[in-house]
């Protein structure tokens, strides 16, 4: 009887504290990237993140060479820096949280903030370390509602630019926490996005789970 | 004389029996009372299920099917074979405090307002919370001392949740270690007035299971200690240096993983 209690135990064990392995991932990132239809007109305005997960998929040795024809969109990170700085003045009450409610654009802003403004790292660190704080207190609640009113699309693609940002944190700070959100985050968006997506948030879902792995590579040294 | 209450996550924590049963030897400290949180309560499942997801399902396995016999398969001290050594004989807290004669109350929450005019109504000079959700202002300004709580961690270092897998996956377990903290409770989480704290070296080969059933041991003994101290006079809380620490969440398997493989490489030293 005890025995079989602790089968059962083990079993549930290993059920419930599932997650989507390492395995799985690799396998759903390649099957979706080679599925993908670069003509898609949705996906004009994605061009930067395209090439950001064409260089992760490198840089984790998943593809050799890369699939689209590199264009020159780093050069536009100059400007959208800029973007996420305007962002930040423009802040109700200076936060990026009010009242649990996460401002539309808080991902990528602060993303490219904590990247290549050091001037701003006090309001940059505390912010992300409230966010932070916010998704494993409410978890999914805390992705149900934005600062603006958004489309069911559109709450999901900030949930998973704040995902991005967590994984990207977690290596430029050597802070573990962060990767421990994003792994939950993205594993939270993997039946949605499996079920159903558009081109657009799939590009987005599948550089937030290459930025997890690289991530994750940088955690195992 | 110190009158004291316990605050029990379930009815069966071996935990809370312990240091219920052990108070209730101790000189100069009355028992006052018992309250224990219902298991069976839409809210706490809400509230837990939004913490764990589907992990409650197996909390919920391991507290009510399992129980004390989780400790079974463990090398060393564990709180059951403690409970034994000690000739613990109730099973659950309704048992104990029935024949130690303690008055005794299930609520649906510790913040309820049935627990709040009973706690009003007995004014404690101490409570011993040993688990079961956060507490509010309201109950954390009724006992005369404060309410302590011990912690499965080094404060002000770690504070929040799964600390013992993060000491170990930080690489942490030589500078700063394994250990509990016992402190007062305040508004923020393991943010209040320290204690004591108390430090274990675990053998080579110890898993994180193990590490924190010999904590779990330690955690009941500093309990009572600090009920003693509380009661001579002898303790002085201290504000913890908040910025020295941080907060930490429920691990992620993937990192769980980690934490393993490192924390065997490092107590193998």
């Amino acid at each position: 009887m005890k025995k079989n209690a602790f089968n059962l135990n083990s079993f549930i064990t290993r059920l419930f504290d599932g997650c989507i392995s390492y395995l799985e991932i690799k396998d759903f990132v390649l099957k979706k990237y080679f599925g993908l239809n670069l003509k898609a007109i949705e996906i004009k305005n994605l061009q930067r993140e395209l090439q950001e997960l064409n260089d992760n998929l490198i840089n984790l040795g998943w593809i050799e060479r890369k699939k689209v024809v590199q264009n020159d969109t780093y050069s536009h990170k100059k400007n959208l820096t800029l973007n996420a700085v305007l962002w930040s003045k423009n802040l109700e009450n200076g936060r990026v949280i009010n009242q649990g409610i996460i401002t539309k654009d808080t991902g990528e802003s602060l993303d490219f903030l904590d990247e290549s403004r050091k001037d701003l790292k006090g309001f940059t660190s505390k912010a992300i370390e409230t966010l932070l704080k916010l998704m494993e207190v409410k978890r999914k609640k805390a992705l149900k509602a934005f600062s603006q009113d958004l489309s069911p699309e559109d709450m999901i693609q900030e949930g998973l630019r704040i995902s991005i940002l967590f994984s990207r944190v977690s290596r430029r700070h050597h802070d573990l926490r962060f990767l421990n959100a994003a792994f939950k985050m993205n594993d939270w968006y993997y039946p949605i996005i499996k079920s159903a997506h558009t081109q657009k948030l799939l590009i987005i879902y599948l550089l937030a789970l290459t930025e997890q792995e690289i991530s994750s590579v940088e955690m195992s040294k | 004389m110190i009158k004291a209450v316990l605050l029990a996550p379930v009815h069966n924590s071996l935990y809370s029996r312990l240091i219920a049963y052990t108070l209730t030897k101790e000189k100069d400290v009355e028992l006052s009372a018992v309250i224990v949180r219902s298991l069976w309560n839409l809210q706490r499942i809400k509230s837990e299920f939004n913490r764990d997801g589907a992990r409650l399902i197996k909390k919920i396995y391991q507290k009510l099917v399992i129980g004390d016999q989780r400790f079974s398969g463990y090398r060393g001290n564990n709180l059951a074979s403690q409970a034994r050594q000690q000739g613990l004989p109730f099973k659950n807290i309704k048992e104990l405090t029935k024949d130690l004669n303690i008055p005794y109350m299930v609520v649906p929450d510790h913040n309820h307002p049935k627990s709040l005019q009973f706690l009003q109504k007995i004014k404690p000079d101490v409570i011993l919370f040993t688990g079961g959700g956060l507490l509010r202002q309201s109950v954390l300004e009724i006992p005369r001392l404060g309410v302590l709580n011990c912690h499965t961690g080094i404060l002000p270092q770690y504070r929040g949740m799964d600390v013992v897998e993060w000491t170990a996956v930080e690489g942490k377990v030589d500078s700063i270690g394994f250990g509990i903290t016992l402190h007062f409770m305040d508004n923020g989480v393991d943010t209040g007035p320290i204690l004591l704290k108390r430090k274990i070296s675990p053998e080579p080969g110890a898993t994180f299971e193990e590490i924190r059933a010999e904590l779990e041991i330690l955690m009941v003994e500093l309990m009572i200690q600090g009920v003693r101290g509380l009661r001579e006079g002898s303790l002085v809380p201290v504000p913890q240096a908040l910025k020295e620490g941080r907060q930490y969440f429920v691990m992620h398997p993937r990192v769980k993983e980690v934490a393993r493989k490192r924390l065997a490489a490092q107590i193998k030293k």
